[in-house]
């Protein structure tokens, strides 16, 4: 019976060493990402004790970050509109990278280092103003004194600093010889003295945050051993993005104030470089504007439009239909296009009516005629076309932190030829995001591997210590590299010889593909989908304008901003 | 200076814990000789008790300190706390003939726990706990003394079973229903579950059943009353204490009869059961998706073991402080989530060595049982270290998500008079089975066996005598493999089936 008991009790603690190894795996790996639900309560009340992280450009320039107003952290965004839809905002709950790295932002990395330095300069040495659970209100050497009153930093004609007036190296000299101060001063009680005493020490006593509320340019002091000069401040960790802040600017510039959307990523690790979308709105402001930008439904513009937007591909489609063409060894196929084509009961026009004549798969692609591949559709038939939107990712959501929509792809077998042409030239119930399509031209350009896009590319503690470097994330290969050189080719003819000539530029070879896409009105959605230097694929450029219609800039906008690229290196 | 102790206090709570953890591999370590009385043992067991008692002051005076927490009734039960964990414990030993100290001190350190740990939730109830918990060391100082003179416990079958049937009836027509669950009767202020009472009583009646040899028939027959029990509790609500009745019933009559295909034929029924009551019973659907997927529906289903994970996930390895948690959001965390609580602010570091020494107890349960001659006392013995182990198991398991969430308690943490109460009783009666009991007369089970008494001590204290030289070799007790001669397979014939 004793061996009985052994074996039963033996398994007993077999269960319970389950158990511990359970709960050391759900806290190590599990519980980073578990906490970091708006349900719980304790991320909301460490962003009061804490100093948000910063958010970063791939290159360290500050996107956004938290500076000290009076008692509390005030979210501050230094191209509010030009990152708006990718940092999102904090003020009214949180979006974009704000929220999916909420807890990131909130965590102090070394946290008992951290703690340690905070609870030793705060409150051993009693030098800085916080305690550890809440703000208290700051001492009274630093913010008795009225800058205004004192006169230090405003300047002869009297207008308050701005960002490029260095305020506290020039405002006590300046402030003497106003006259404000020798008011104050005149009087030579106990009290004016001491006055005098703490103000001749103005520039020694700084308060955490001033400094980078006054100082030129946006670039926050990285020095660890600074902030102990004033009392450690509790920061948490710092996002870097992917984004490369010139190139963000630039395609900001470009697409101006034309409602649409441009994605820049790079092709072989699928990392995004820019992402705009317009309309925007200012996330700095978001609590004010909140009532009209949550209900003008005629601009949407939370809406991030290269993510979450939805339209008809038109013309990019044929992509994937001469891929699928290269791929079932009909590449040679032939038509003769008369401008408007028939194909049964159904009449398809070529864009202007244009009569192309006798094509093959290079002219039907470089002049984007949609009697060829709407011909073509019927050739490869309609599971062909299914399987080939599934290989590239319709209907199936991808792993990507910021809000995205799927792309949808509405042939089904039972599809009548009708649509299934209308599919072909990339009409019909198929709806895709600028983004998914820079995705599958990356996949192109870099011979057929789909990355999953990713904005975020390092993580970094407060003092830049990098934690955390993102690996490209390989989705799958959509097709081979032989179809994909194919596919590039066909590519580059368009711009050297088809529809988008105004992209044949000296500076930087590109190739990409038109794409006129009918929505119901007057002025249709034009798309440009491009990579380049062909011959060393770099950079995806997407640029996808609303409503455009002839008169778009879809083509040079993509043109400038690849020339642009093309001089940073 | 004492903001920066309180941040280290963290830290030491650890290392206290895992001292006490060491100390208790030390004396488990010893082998058989942790289970006789000797100075060694004794200077040993004493240490381990400075380590708990220094907890307590460790842990009271961070929770002085930490301005964060309204201080209130600190010194009753700091005092109060301290004699319990200091004065408690060596009674106890001595009455039990001074062995084994290592689980009285196990069983007081969660108890200190539970008290610091209530101090910080709600300091009412710790007073209330400290009270339960002198209740308990009450009753575990009576057991020795009622089960010493009480001769014939293993024939009073039905007597164990007829007052277990007046409980619950008792229960059907005075019970209150708590949190969806008739079992608890009111007697002024004071609530219990008879149902806790019920299941000791169980193991009672069971061990003294399988003492004897029993027919296949007979086996079919008691466990079909057992599992009807079962599911009476299930169609209570009382789900928690449905799976651990049955888990109990399951080990002791493995153990009695090691018959397999009994054992994997219930386990049949009961997954049977257990399907029909998932397709039956909505609350069954409910906890078993949260189990599957805890973030589906925080703000209804899910809520409870959300906030569970929430909380044990910020707590982290080293956990957040004492005091510097957020327990108020973890519901019902005074009773079923308390080892959430735990996890949080103590570190899931500390919460792994609060396991372990659950363990402990459950290790020295196991000994008393493979230890004692009488196959009543072993049943008994395995009985109720199984109950609480499985309890133990189900409530970590259940707020860790490891395991669907049942409604049971922690026990000698959670709050609850009956919970402590009956946890106390439980490991009164293994610290009586673990007593050596050369001067009892009689204590054995056995009619063909009787007149072989006198023989048989002899040759059993010689037995022991030997093996408590090989002490070193051996961490358990009297292993199917004698290496004696013939007399010690004598002793152990009778017992090993």
């Amino acid at each position: 019976m004793n061996k009985k008991i052994k074996i039963t009790f033996w398994i007993l603690f077999a269960m319970f060493a389950a158990l511990i190894i359970y709960l050391g795996y759900f806290t190590i790996i599990e519980a980073p990402t578990a906490i970091n639900n708006p349900y719980n309560l304790r991320l909301t009340s460490k962003e009061s004790s804490i100093k948000r992280g910063n958010i970063e450009d791939v290159n360290g320039v500050v996107i956004a970050e938290s500076i000290l107003e009076e008692d509390s952290y005030t979210r501050q965004y230094n191209y509010p509109r030009m990152y708006c839809h990718i940092t999102g905002y904090t003020d009214m709950g949180k979006t974009g990278v704000e929220s999916a790295y909420n807890a990131q932002l909130l965590t102090l990395h070394h946290e008992t280092l951290q703690k340690f330095l905070y609870i030793l300069t705060n409150k051993v040495f009693k030098k800085g103003k916080f305690s550890l659970t809440g703000l208290s209100s700051l001492s009274e050497e630093a913010y008795a004194l009225d800058f205004d009153s004192m006169g230090a930093g405003w300047n002869e004609e009297g207008e308050s600093p701005g960002p490029d007036d260095d305020v506290l190296s020039d405002g006590g000299a300046e402030a003497e010889t106003e006259g404000t101060t020798e008011d104050v001063f005149e009087d030579d009680s106990e009290l004016g003295s001491e006055i005098k005493s703490i103000y001749d020490n103005i520039e020694n006593i700084s308060p955490p945050g001033l400094d980078t509320i006054y100082s030129d340019g946006y670039e926050s002091e990285n020095d660890f051993f600074a902030p102990l000069a004033n009392g450690y401040v509790l920061e948490g960790n710092t996002v870097v993005l992917s984004v490369d802040h010139r190139i963000q600017e630039k395609a900001f510039e470009l697409l101006g104030e034309r409602n649409g959307s441009v994605v820049v990523s790079d092709v072989n690790t699928g990392m995004i470089k820019a992402m705009v979308s317009y309309p925007n709105y200012n996330p700095q402001t978001i609590a004010e504007n909140w009532e009209y930008l949550t209900t003008d439904e005629d601009n949407t513009p939370l809406l991030n439009r290269a993510s979450q937007g939805l339209y008809t591909p038109g013309s990019i489609f044929k992509i994937g239909m001469a891929q699928l063409l290269i791929d079932t060894n009909q590449a040679d196929m032939t038509f003769e296009c008369t401008g408007t084509n028939h194909f049964g009961n159904k009449t398809l026009r070529c864009y202007n009516e244009t009569v192309h004549g006798h094509v093959n798969l290079r002219d039907a692609f470089k002049q984007s005629c949609n009697g060829y591949f709407a011909q073509a559709a019927l050739n490869l038939t309609a599971d062909r076309l299914i399987t080939q939107a599934k290989n590239l990712g319709y209907n199936s959501d991808y792993d990507f932190p910021l809000e995205h929509s799927v792309s949808i792809f509405g042939l089904t077998e039972d599809s009548n030829n009708s649509e299934l042409v209308d599919t072909g030239i990339g009409q019909g119930k198929t709806m895709v995001s600028p983004l998914h399509i820079n995705m599958i031209t990356s996949a192109v350009a870099n011979g057929g591997t789909m990355y999953t896009p990713q904005i975020v590319s390092a993580l970094k503690s407060c003092s830049d210590t990098v934690i955390k470097e993102y690996e490209p994330d390989k989705m799958g290969t959509v097709m081979s590299e032989e179809t994909a050189a194919s596919l590039r080719e066909l590519m580059r003819a368009v711009v050297t010889e088809g529809t988008g000539t105004l992209a044949n530029t000296e500076q930087i070879a590109i190739a990409g593909k038109t794409g006129t896409a009918e929505n119901g009105t007057d002025n249709d959605h034009i798309w440009f989908t491009c990579f380049a230097p062909y011959e060393n694929p770099e950079y995806a450029v997407t640029v996808m304008l609303e409503y455009a219609g002839k008169s778009s800039k879809a083509v040079p906008i993509a043109a400038e901003l690849l020339e642009y690229i093309s001089t940073l290196e | 200076m004492i903001e920066l102790i309180i941040f280290l206090s963290k830290y030491l709570f650890i290392i206290l814990i895992a001292i006490f953890c060491l100390q208790s591999g030390y004396l488990i370590s010893k082998g058989r000789q942790m289970d006789y009385p000797s100075a060694e043992n004794t200077a040993a067991v004493k240490l381990q008790r400075v380590t708990m008692i220094l907890f307590h002051i460790l842990a009271y005076a961070t929770l002085y300190f930490n301005s964060d927490i309204p201080v209130k009734d600190y010194l009753v039960t700091a005092v109060g706390g301290l004699m319990l964990i200091a004065a408690i414990p060596p009674f106890i030993r001595l009455v039990y003939n001074k062995i084994n100290g290592l689980v009285i001190n196990c069983m007081y350190f969660l108890m200190d726990l539970s008290l610091v740990i209530l101090q910080r939730l709600n300091p009412e109830y710790a007073l209330k706990q400290l009270m339960f918990f002198f209740i308990g060391s009450a009753g575990i100082l009576l057991i020795y003394p009622v089960l010493k003179y009480s001769k014939n416990l293993h024939r009073l079958k039905y007597g164990y079973l007829g007052l277990s049937f007046l409980l619950l009836i008792l229960t059907l027509f005075f019970g209150t229903t708590t949190r969806g669950a008739t079992n608890w009767i009111y007697i002024g202020e004071f609530s219990f579950q008879p149902s806790e009472i019920v299941k000791i009583l169980y193991v009672f009646y069971f061990a003294s059943v399988f003492s004897r040899e029993i027919s296949l028939k007979e086996t079919v027959v008691q466990l079909a009353a057992g599992l009807a029990f079962v599911c009476l509790l299930v169609l209570q609500k009382d789900l928690g204490s449905a799976l651990i009745f049955f888990m109990t019933l399951l080990i002791m009559v493995f153990i009695a009869t090691g018959n397999i295909p009994v054992i994997l034929g219930s386990v049949g029924c009961a997954c049977v059961g257990a399907v029909i009551a998932y397709k039956l019973f909505y609350h069954i659907q409910v906890r078993v998706s949260a189990w599957l997927d805890p973030w589906g529906d925080i703000g209804n289903t899910t809520y409870q073991i959300a906030q569970s994970l929430f909380a044990i996930g910020s707590g982290g390895l080293w956990g957040s402080g004492l005091g510097k948690g957020y327990a108020s959001s973890i519901p019902i965390v005074e009773s079923d989530f308390i080892f959430s609580a735990i996890c949080e602010e103590f570190g899931v570091i500390f919460a792994i060595f609060v396991i372990f020494i659950y363990l402990t107890i459950f290790y020295c349960g196991v000994r008393s049982a493979l230890n004692t001659e009488s196959k009543f006392n072993a049943l008994l013995a395995s009985g109720l270290t199984g109950l609480i182990c499985f309890q133990t198991f189900l409530i970590i398991g259940g707020v860790t998500k490891f395991v669907p969430l049942t409604g049971v308690t922690m026990p000698f943490v959670s709050y609850g008079g009956t919970s402590v109460v009956i946890s106390s009783i439980i490991i009164g009666i293994l610290l009586w089975i673990y007593v050596p009991k050369t001067e009892f007369s009689e204590e054995k089970y056995g009619t063909d066996e009787a007149p072989k008494k006198r023989r048989r001590k002899s040759a059993e204290t010689a037995a022991s005598e030997r093996t408590k030289q090989t002490a070193g070799r051996r961490r358990k007790a009297n292993s199917g493999t004698a290496s004696e001669g013939p007399l010690s397979r004598q002793v152990r014939g009778r017992r090993d089936e």
